[in-house]
């Protein structure tokens, strides 16, 4: 489980070929739940999921990375 | 003696259950037959490759290294012909017959043609697989004018796909709104909304009744039933899956409209089990024969059957699907079967706020946020829980749902 979980939108175009990309749908509840309220307050909330890994991109309503 | 499992298709059921079975049997001797020229890959994120949003590289899932690490024989390109449950084998394009102990059932479904003049022109695409999404993306990007039919949650893809390209496009619906069934009219004009910004005109009370095409044979415009034209050098055809239960016609296994399977995945028929699109499964919430074509649902599924496949009747699937949409700044979720129900409740609370649920003998079976998704934890527990709480609406309504705050769990 990490220990902080910063979300921040990123460009599609900016992703490296390697770049682990995933759909909002292919996370558990707990890390969908997480990153709509990061979306909804613009901050990321504490507690993260184990869910959504460092270096993550996940597709919701913007590109969000993982940090 | 060594156990064999053989699995047809390679998409996520099936790939899910082929790593399943690998994890809790590591000896046995695990097929996948597939028809498609590649492995695993996303097929949530093919219509943000066909966008233009990203490369090839991210949707691929699995490599053939993957399935050498695990011992898993892929067949790709291979059509199953056969399947014969009495003689435990499947036989192929290739008449090349494979024997099997377990056989699981994961081959999806095919887009459903429509069947008007011209439906099968140059430029009148249909969409499922990453193939279609390559030549739906290369379409799109010279395409400057775009017709789209198929007023449900595949359609709204293509015509996302059509708004990212820049083709200025009409999405032609038979009905008042967009997923008529799952939506009313106050939460689809949100959907109308959003289009409209983006270059995507909505059409209501239409449809196609027939495409045009040039002497070379491709589209030119779509004639709807009023008579209107629409021009277009593409076209986005989805108007549904026929599910590719064709294989097992006449083997015993029953069907209804697809594959039909218990709470552990298993068919009619002995040794036999399916997962993923193709099912219509035993719902333990619901009590009903559904179908979903979620990929939460499909990855448990494979896993929930390969489970089964060792060793018979020890998982349950049981499970609340989600289904987003994100082609558009705000966020939108189904959940379970919001189409089901025999009783709902919905409310506005902005022009870009909107929920609805949908009950079933009082109790939750699912429902469609747009724009805030903050109650879904609460509607998916309380649908997980099966609690009668139909009799709730308003407090269901409230912007921020205590599931502790309502009445106390009964049973229907």
């Amino acid at each position: 489980m990490p220990s902080s979980t910063d979300l921040s939108v990123t460009d599609p175009g900016s992703l490296s070929a390697d770049a682990r990309v995933r759909h909002v749908d292919e996370l558990d509840e707990r890390a969908q739940a997480f990153l709509d309220a990061a979306r909804a307050e613009g901050t990321t909330p504490d507690d993260p999921p184990a869910d959504l890994t460092p270096g993550d991109v996940v597709v919701f309503t913007e590109y969000y990375r993982v940090r | 003696m060594t156990a064999s499992y053989v699995i047809i298709g390679d998409g996520i059921a099936g790939s899910s259950a082929a790593e399943t079975l690998r994890e809790k049997a590591p000896d046995a001797e695990i097929t996948v037959v597939t028809d498609e020229g590649e492995a695993l890959y996303n097929r949530i994120l093919i219509k943000e490759f066909a966008k233009g949003k990203l490369p090839e590289a991210p949707v691929s899932i699995h490599d053939p290294e993957w399935y050498d690490e695990r011992d898993v024989d892929l067949r790709l390109n291979t059509l199953v012909t056969d399947v014969r449950p009495d003689a435990h084998e499947i036989e192929t394009h290739e008449d090349e017959r494979i024997g099997y102990d377990k056989l699981l059932v994961a081959a999806g479904g095919t887009p459903v043609q429509l069947p008007v003049e011209n439906s099968d022109a140059d430029g009148v695409h249909h969409f499922w697989t990453f193939q279609d999404a390559r030549r739906i993306k290369e379409a799109a990007e010279s395409a400057e004018t775009g017709v789209v039919v198929g007023a449900g949650l595949l359609g709204i893809d293509l015509a996302a796909i059509s708004a990212a390209q820049g083709v200025d496009a009409h999405y032609l619906m038979r009905g008042d709104c967009w997923w008529r069934y799952a939506l009313t009219e106050d939460g689809a004009e949100i959907i109308h909304d959003a289009l409209r910004e983006r270059g995507v005109t909505p059409v209501f009370g239409s449809g196609v009744d027939r495409f045009e095409t040039d002497d070379d044979g491709r589209v030119t415009a779509a004639v709807d039933p009023n008579g209107d034209r629409y021009e277009c050098d593409w076209a986005g055809v989805a108007i549904g899956l026929d599910f590719n239960t064709e294989i097992v016609q006449g083997t015993g296994i029953e069907t209804d409209s697809g594959v039909v399977v218990d709470e552990h995945m298993h068919t009619s028929v002995e040794d036999v089990y399916a997962a993923g699109d193709i099912t219509r499964y035993h719902d333990l919430i619901t009590g009903e024969l559904e179908q979903n074509g979620s990929w939460g649902s499909a990855k448990e599924q494979g896993s929930v059957a390969a489970t089964n496949m060792i060793e018979p009747e020890s998982e349950q699937f049981r499970w609340v699907s989600s289904y987003s949409i994100t082609h558009f700044d705000f966020p939108f979720l189904s959940f379970g079967h919001p189409t089901v129900g025999d009783d709902y409740v919905e409310a506005k609370y902005s022009d870009t706020e909107w929920r609805r649920l949908a009950f079933k003998d009082g109790k939750i079976v699912g429902g469609v946020l747009i724009g805030d998704l903050s109650a879904q934890s609460a509607y998916k527990q309380l649908m997980r829980e099966e609690r009668v709480v139909a009799d709730q609406k308003a407090a269901l309504m409230e912007k921020q749902v205590d599931v502790d705050a309502l009445a106390p769990a009964q049973e229907g």
